[in-house]
């Protein structure tokens, strides 16, 4: 698991870049008003070199201790898996945008349509619901009752929910809180949205989930093209202008979403989409070997710490020990 | 609760004072600049303790506790978290519940036989572990209120929004029965169980509680049906809750005794009678132990990393202890 907001540290290059430059331009005058000039030379080449590597282990500090908390993992390790059974729970954007029908008949009727599909092709898997707009609730508690899951599939609709906004945040935590405590199953979170003005941070919540081991699958239901926003009178939906407003699929964040939660993002749109999706979840559900272990990617922070540790261990080397009776 | 991934690597620690002799007590220590400050015979100078001495003392500090931060992220510090694991799947519990006006009679002090049902049952809840509890209840007609789920939260929810009347005035315990059987019949659950609970006789819906509890004998679900309230006269008030419109007088009562002992017995469950709050917490007890079956439980152990929070807090350490020496205090010597 990469964790993206540690790459600010690298910022901290910058002003050590500055201290350094500043000790390069004014540390070898400064040597020698208080050693004397008549020792410049000798001085002067022991200061330049001890700068030099000092400065480079500083540097290689930073670095090594940055890429550690980046979380840099290369290569697989096989954890043992017992998990048995598929929790999916589905999060479901009902803002007005979802109205839109460029993607037909509508956003929301294709995301419900995917979502009874998906129900179909698990059919010993237990579900819950999770509307959201500016506000999230539970829709359906996690049940295997696949009869209420679908006969409750007609009722969603954007009126059901009155807070405006769109945040996700609020969805995506919702649903971590679905899922039965006290059960090992492989969980996922299956998000539909167009990812339009999203609110809320939705990278600390797929951080949670990061950390709790549950991927979410996102799936941008729009087009680039975009589309109206159709009422129920047959009117669109206009702004303060009076101009109508043109919705479209916005997929960034969407995608940073399935990135840091280690799932996946797909389109609403393509015709491979639901097939793709399906076969994603099967290879979630059941170990990938055939002893009971999954393999994930392993994270080098360890190695990169102790190189961090020596770093620093040969920038306090280059100070301590004296060289040529100098210093 | 905290934990270390690896703790081995804490004998690193004991570098720390070799370093800490190394670099501020070892005799020819480098990092330092020799020169005469001192006149033969006379008296040299030496540093005060000064505020610029504080701040370089600080700044070690600084140094070694990044460095003793370090070696206790090398070590894995991680949030250790256990938790029960079921590997058994539970029984599946549906309650079935009477929300005709009848169940408004007050013979259940110092609640009417509505809001003692509903006390008892949320106690029946709050006892389960790990059955999926669902809820249905009925009038005229009947409706599914939760899914059978572990989500107990949601059935509490449900249990609380139930008002009598609101889906009309008669008593279609037939509905409420085959409501239940079909949202069972889904279940993967090996057990499957409906709890009746009712003070009347069927006298609504298409479904005859014969026909809905051979449905439901035949899916394997065993029915346990409670009748409850006094026979005869009692005294009944109460507001529906969509008109406002408050309801009072006497009414006789009854429910088909036959009835529901026939449905509980031929579908292995029981019968009982209930005839005051006391009597239908027991009966709730009663069901709850004979429904009790050993579940196959082991204790999973998470652990969430949380070195992170020490690399940041080490590097801000060692950072401004680099900053303090090079740019506040000028330190020349590299």
């Amino acid at each position: 698991m990469l964790t993206p907001y540690g790459v600010w540290l690298f910022l901290l290059l910058v002003p050590v870049g500055l201290i350094i430059w500043r000790r390069y331009k004014n540390g070898r005058r400064d040597l020698m008003r208080i050693a004397g000039f008549w020792r410049e030379e000798a001085l002067g080449n022991l200061f330049l070199v001890k700068w030099f590597f000092s400065s480079l282990t500083f540097v290689c500090f930073i670095i090594f201790s940055t890429l550690a908390v980046l979380g840099v993992a290369w290569g697989k390790t096989p954890v043992k898996d017992d998990r048995q059974g598929l929790d999916i729970g589905f999060v479901l954007d009902i803002s007005r945008s979802m109205l839109c029908a460029d993607i037909q008949p509508t956003r929301l009727d294709r995301s419900l349509e995917s979502i009874g599909i998906l129900m179909d092709s698990f059919p010993e898997s237990r579900f819950s619901i999770i509307l959201f707009k500016g506000e999230a609730f539970k829709f359906s508690p996690a049940t295997e009752d696949h009869q209420y899951l679908k006969a409750n599939l007609q009722y969603i609709n954007t009126g059901i929910l009155t807070a405006a906004g769109t945040n996700v945040e609020k969805g995506l935590i919702t649903a971590l809180g679905s899922f039965p405590p006290g059960e090992e199953t492989t969980q996922v979170i299956i998000l539909y949205s167009d990812g339009e003005s999203l609110e809320g941070d939705p990278e600390t919540a797929a951080r949670d989930a990061a950390e709790l081991g549950i991927p979410v699958i996102t799936v941008g239901v729009g087009t680039d093209e975009g589309g109206m926003i159709s009422l129920a009178d047959g009117s669109f939906v206009k702004n303060s202008r009076g101009e109508q407003v043109i919705t479209r699929l916005v997929e960034e964040d969407l995608q940073r979403i399935a990135s840091v939660s280690g799932g996946a993002y797909f389109r609403g749109d393509d015709m491979l989409m639901m097939q793709e999706v399906k076969k994603l979840l099967n290879d979630m559900r059941s170990p990938k070997s055939e002893t009971d272990f999954r393999y994930e990617p392993k994270n080098r922070f360890r190695l990169f710490i102790l190189l961090a540790l020596v770093s620093l261990l040969f920038n306090q080397g280059i100070r301590v020990l004296k060289w040529k009776d100098l210093f | 609760m905290w934990t270390l991934e690896y703790p081995v690597y804490l004998f690193l620690l004991a570098v720390v004072p070799v370093g800490i002799w190394m670099r501020h007590f070892r005799k020819r220590r480098g990092g330092r600049l020799t020169f005469a400050f001192d006149i033969w015979k006379g008296s040299g100078f030496s540093a005060k303790w000064t505020g610029l001495n504080i701040l370089l003392g600080f700044s070690h500090l600084l140094f070694w506790s990044g460095i003793i931060v370090f070696i206790i992220a090398l070590a894995g510090p991680s949030l250790f978290i256990q938790e029960r694991i079921f590997l058994s799947r539970g029984i599946d519990i549906i309650v079935v519940l009477d929300e005709s006006p009848s169940m408004a009679a007050q013979d259940f002090k110092p609640n009417n036989r509505f809001q003692s049902a509903k006390n008892v049952i949320r106690e029946f809840i709050a006892g389960r572990e790990h059955d999926p509890i669902g809820l249905v209840s009925f009038g005229r007609e009947a409706a599914l209120r939760v899914p059978p789920t572990l989500d107990y939260g949601e059935v509490l929810r449900g249990l609380d929004s139930l008002n009598l009347m609101d889906l009309g005035d008669g008593t279609a315990i037939g509905m409420g029965i085959a409501v239940a059987a079909l949202h069972l019949r889904s279940s993967t659950a090996e057990y499957k169980v409906i709890i009746l609970l009712t003070d009347g006789e069927n006298n609504a819906g298409e479904i005859p509680p014969e026909t809905a509890s051979d449905i439901a004998t035949g899916l394997g679900i065993k029915i346990y049906t409670i009748g409850i309230g006094s026979q005869g006269e009692v005294p009944l008030e109460f507001t529906d809750s969509k008109s406002g419109k408050v309801y009072k007088g006497m009414y006789r009562s009854g429910f088909d005794e036959e009835l529901l002992i026939r449905i509980a017995e031929e579908s292995g469950g029981e019968y009982f009678t209930a005839l005051s709050q006391n009597s239908l917490e027991s009966i709730f007890k009663t069901i709850d132990s004979m429904e009790t079956r050993g579940q196959k439980v082991k204790l999973g152990i998470k652990t969430i990393p949380r070195h992170n929070v020490f690399l940041v807090i080490g590097i801000f350490l060692l950072f401004g202890d680099y900053v303090i020496r090079k740019a506040l205090l000028k330190e020349v010597l590299p």
